[in-house]
């Protein structure tokens, strides 16, 4: 099959269509189990409810606004933002985007606001140096909620937004209506109410993706797997006919690339093998680590990576590229072509214009390699079910030192109005994009002043986060035709098929959020506890079959023995104190 | 000259002179070099015995924001978490094990390449070995790690590439403990030999070549220099820095065990900065760690006055 020389109005159309079919519910609205539909709503978070009146004069004065929420006296606040040091990018202090902003939000609100820098690599290390020195910035965000916003709470560096997000939600509109109270109250504490910070939304949660090489599978007269049996069955097909595929590069044949982060890349495999009838207790019981690591399911996919591994299926140094510095040469193995299927984002093959695996496999191999998308792990039902995370972004918080919590909440209430989100995304016509006369936004590489130091300006629109290329619309529609225009120089048939194939509605099962509170047991030992995760993983899979228990058992002792039976129990009597021997708590 | 030329007038202003009855005249006359002193020494204040006042954090409950004084003491409960926990007695083993193994190997190397060094003949060579030697010295930790996988990586690295190619199978430089362990070592010498051996060269250029030249005339081999003049002459300095050395028994760097581990030996290569960094600073275990290093801190100071009392007691003068 030779896709690429469909007509590209055809090709267009389908994604256009996968699209719409895709996107058409937010991933946060994907339902658990095997009936998609609304967010699970935990009892025992009852989040307040919005304020629909208009704020009266008296409460308006009583926080120095006037009636159009503006301040009568000009109040300062200092806001974080992402360094990410990248080439050729500008100040994300002082740039086009952060200077519109400030404008915008001192004419709108009469708020002062002055950009602090955090490393977007370096960020809770950043943080950590500002929280010693009592200057974290008044609105400062982080992705890691669990670990870092948790042990500066706990050291009461944190301030508690409850009051204000309560009592005031009328004052927050826009903010409001995007997040809901589902995601502000996100993390409330079940007995407190504390809301110690809020999670930006992500507007499409994808799975990891699995792709294999199109051209092997038509020169060996392979179908497309669909069990792991068969996938397994490629990969030895691709080995045992190395010669014919790489010719004076057999000896390089990779049929299944993995790099040493295992826990990610493993995921669709794992799905493959949780079991169908999954129930939320059991999710939520074995949650303490990612990939629900002290479910049985992880053990038996480990094994078969172990199998495939002794069968010489995978790269034979794959766990020892750990150093970011070498990370690219896995990379560069796909590239040059000597992999048969690896996992990765949805658009893995794709992202990266000219740089693509894609575009540098076809420029080593010649236009006819092709990596598609493929979905062999169905579970013991044979279905495919996909677990995703939830739909939540970067937390935003508030430091204790922080006098200022309703100008700050009024500037992401502004960062957070459709059009100032779509604006910071797609920049300015003519310069950050081309608007088609469908409506479709094709984004272009600006540079100089102009330049997105973020995809789609993320850093600025900390409540949103969008991904896989297409800026967020607001219409399926425009975003399936803008996203078509995103990958330059691939065939839209492929990047058509990543997104049907990984973004079927019927497929995907969102994790629930249980919010029954902080596990005391997990505090402090996280990090530790993923590293050694990730380290037995590898030893397992490089363990001779022979051992592969008692090296994976030790494994498992040795975090259990580390704190992770402690959490274990503790979110089994957590589970059982909210709602006793219930196995699903969704509607 | 020696004091035997001395009058017993001339000795006793000397030995005043030095003892220093009068002090004051001393800083008088070196006033100068004192006020120069300043600028070290608030650098010493400032930095380093200043924030020894966070050292009881190690007692104290884990948080960063409060003013020290107002967090809650804890007694010995960061020392006990610390000692109860077994990756930190498996980092510590870790940590003595690979020190032990780089005094062991790396300690004579510089000694070695100083002593034929010096005994160079031809003067040009001799630089540009010694400046090739340098060299690794100033690459990091992460090159040095990105030039040894190229090298000694299991399938794409060159020796195993020629090694296969001349019918031999690869060897695991990385991937097995025991072969980590000889890499790590064998790397670390690599990078510090050459910069180590300038002290050593500086302490041989201090001995009298009177002392060659008259063993020469006596018959004496190049051997029979080297260990009856060179060694000797340099053994003071062997003795300070092996006594300085010995502090970081249970210290030692962060960079280079955490650039060159991977997945497959972190059993062995987990040495304390590296438990640190990871139990401690990422988890934002604030007072974990300083009761760690603050543990190291006193270990190694034990280590080094033993050291000292041990040079000292065999008739070397030690660091006081």
């Amino acid at each position: 099959m030779k896709t690429r020389r469909i007509l590209p109005l055809a090709l267009a159309l389908i994604l256009i269509v996968g699209m719409l079919a895709a996107c058409g519910a937010d991933p946060a609205d994907i339902g658990p189990t095997a009936t998609p539909g609304a967010l699970p709503t935990p009892p025992v978070v009852t989040p307040p409810p919005i304020i629909e009146d208009t704020p009266t004069d008296s409460v308006l004065l009583e926080l120095g606004l006037d009636e159009n929420l503006r301040f009568l006296e000009t109040r300062k606040i200092t806001v974080a933002v992402f360094d990410r040091g990248n080439d050729g990018g500008s100040p994300p202090d002082d740039n086009v985007f952060s200077n519109w902003i400030k404008e915008q939000v001192l004419e709108t609100h009469n708020i002062e606001i002055e950009w602090v820098r955090i490393g977007r690599w370096t960020g809770t290390d950043d943080y950590s140096r500002l929280f010693a020195a009592n200057a974290v910035p008044d609105i400062g965000y982080e992705y890691d909620f669990e670990i870092f916003m948790r042990a500066f709470s706990e050291m009461g560096g944190i301030l508690d937004m409850y009051p204000y997000l309560s009592e005031y939600s009328n004052i927050f509109p826009h903010l409001f209506d995007f997040l809901g109270t589902e995601f502000i109250y996100w993390n409330m504490d079940p007995e407190t109410n504390a809301v110690y910070a809020f999670p930006g939304k992500v507007m499409e949660v994808s799975p990891v993706g699995t792709f294999m090489r199109e051209d092997w599978l038509d020169i060996l007269g392979l179908d497309e797997p669909r069990t792991i049996q068969e996938f397994e069955d490629c990969l030895v097909a691709f080995k045992d006919n190395a010669e014919l595929l790489l010719g004076e590069n057999a000896d390089r044949m990779v049929p299944y690339m993995m790099s040493h982060d295992v826990r990610w890349q493993y995921r669709p495999l794992l799905d493959g093998y949780l079991p169908s009838g999954l129930s939320e207790r059991d999710i939520y019981v074995n949650g303490s680590l990612e990939q629900l690591l002290t479910h049985p399911a992880n053990k038996e996919t480990i094994r078969t990576l172990n199998k495939w591994y002794n069968m010489g299926l995978m790269w034979y140094d794959f766990g020892l590229y750990t150093n970011e510095t070498l990370g690219s040469i896995v990379d560069d193995r796909i590239r040059q072509g000597h992999v048969g299927a690896y996992n990765g984002n949805i658009d893995a093959p794709y992202r990266g214009g000219e740089n693509s695996h894609q575009a540098k496999l076809q420029e080593f191999v010649g236009p006819d390699a092709a990596y598609i998308a493929i979905s062999p792990f169905p579970n013991d039902s044979g279905e495919v079910s996909r677990l995703i995370s939830q739909a939540v972004d970067r937390f935003i918080f508030f430091p204790s030192t922080n006098t200022e919590p309703i100008a700050s909440l009024l500037y992401i209430d502004f960062i957070t109005r459709r059009e100032v989100r779509e604006y910071l995304q797609i920049g300015e016509e003519g310069i950050n994009h081309i608007l088609h006369d469908n409506g479709a936004v094709e984004k272009l590489p600006a540079t100089g002043e102009w330049i997105q130091n973020s995809p789609d300006n993320i850093d600025y629109t900390i409540t949103i986060n969008v991904s896989n290329a297409a800026p967020s619309l607001g219409d399926p529609l425009r975003e399936g035709l803008s996203r078509a225009l995103a990958f330059p120089g691939t065939d839209s048939a492929y990047v058509a098929r990543t997104f049907a194939v990984n973004q079927d509605p019927a497929t995907l099962r969102a994790m629930p959020n249980f919010s029954l509170g902080t596990i005391e047991a997990e505090s402090g030992i996280i990090v530790d506890l993923n590293t050694k995760r990730n380290n037995m993983f590898v030893n397992a899979i490089v363990a001779a079959p022979a051992d592969f228990d008692a090296v994976y058992d030790a494994g498992m002792q040795d975090l259990m023995a580390s704190g992770l039976r402690a959490a274990v129990d503790e979110r089994i009597a957590r589970w059982e104190l909210y709602y006793g021997d219930a196995e699903f708590i969704s509607e | 000259m020696s004091s035997g030329v001395l009058t017993k007038r001339q000795q006793n202003r000397l030995d005043k002179g030095v003892s220093g009855t009068s002090k004051w005249t001393l800083v008088k006359r070196y006033w100068v070099l004192y006020v120069m002193l300043i600028l070290p020494m608030a650098y010493f204040v400032i930095f380093r015995y200043l924030p020894m006042e966070y050292l009881a954090m190690a007692f104290k409950e884990n948080n960063i924001i409060k003013p020290l004084w107002e967090v809650p003491w804890v007694g010995l409960k960061n020392f006990e978490r610390a000692f109860g926990d077994r990756d930190f007695w498996n980092a510590l083993r870790n940590t003595f094990m690979l020190n032990i193994l780089d005094i062991g190997f790396g300690f004579p190397a510089p000694i070695i390449l100083a002593i034929i060094l010096n005994e160079l003949v031809f003067k040009r060579f001799k630089r540009v070995t010694q400046t090739i030697a340098y060299m690794p010295h100033f690459l990091s930790w992460v090159i040095i790690y990105g030039l040894a996988m190229r090298l000694f990586a299991p399938t794409d690295g060159l020796v195993n590439i020629l090694m296969n190619r001349a019918g031999y199978e690869s060897i695991s430089f990385f991937d097995k403990p025991n072969n980590w362990v000889a890499t790590y070592v064998f790397l670390g010498i690599w990078q510090s030999v050459g910069w180590n051996t300038i002290i050593y060269l500086a302490a041989i250029t201090n001995i009298n070549p009177e002392l060659y030249e008259a063993a020469a005339v006596d018959g004496a081999g190049r051997l029979r220099r080297i260990w009856h003049i060179t060694l000797p002459g340099i053994k003071p300095t062997i003795v300070v820095l092996l006594i300085l050395t010995m502090g970081g028994l249970i210290g030692g760097g962060f960079e280079r065990p955490w650039v060159l581990r991977n997945p497959m030996v972190y059993d062995v290569a987990t040495v304390l900065p590296v438990y640190v960094y990871t139990k401690g600073l990422l988890n934002y275990q604030f007072s974990l760690t300083t009761a760690v290093g603050m543990f190291q801190s006193v270990v190694g100071l034990f280590f080094v006055l033993g050291a000292n009392f041990f040079a000292r007691k065999v008739g070397e003068r030690g660091l006081w």
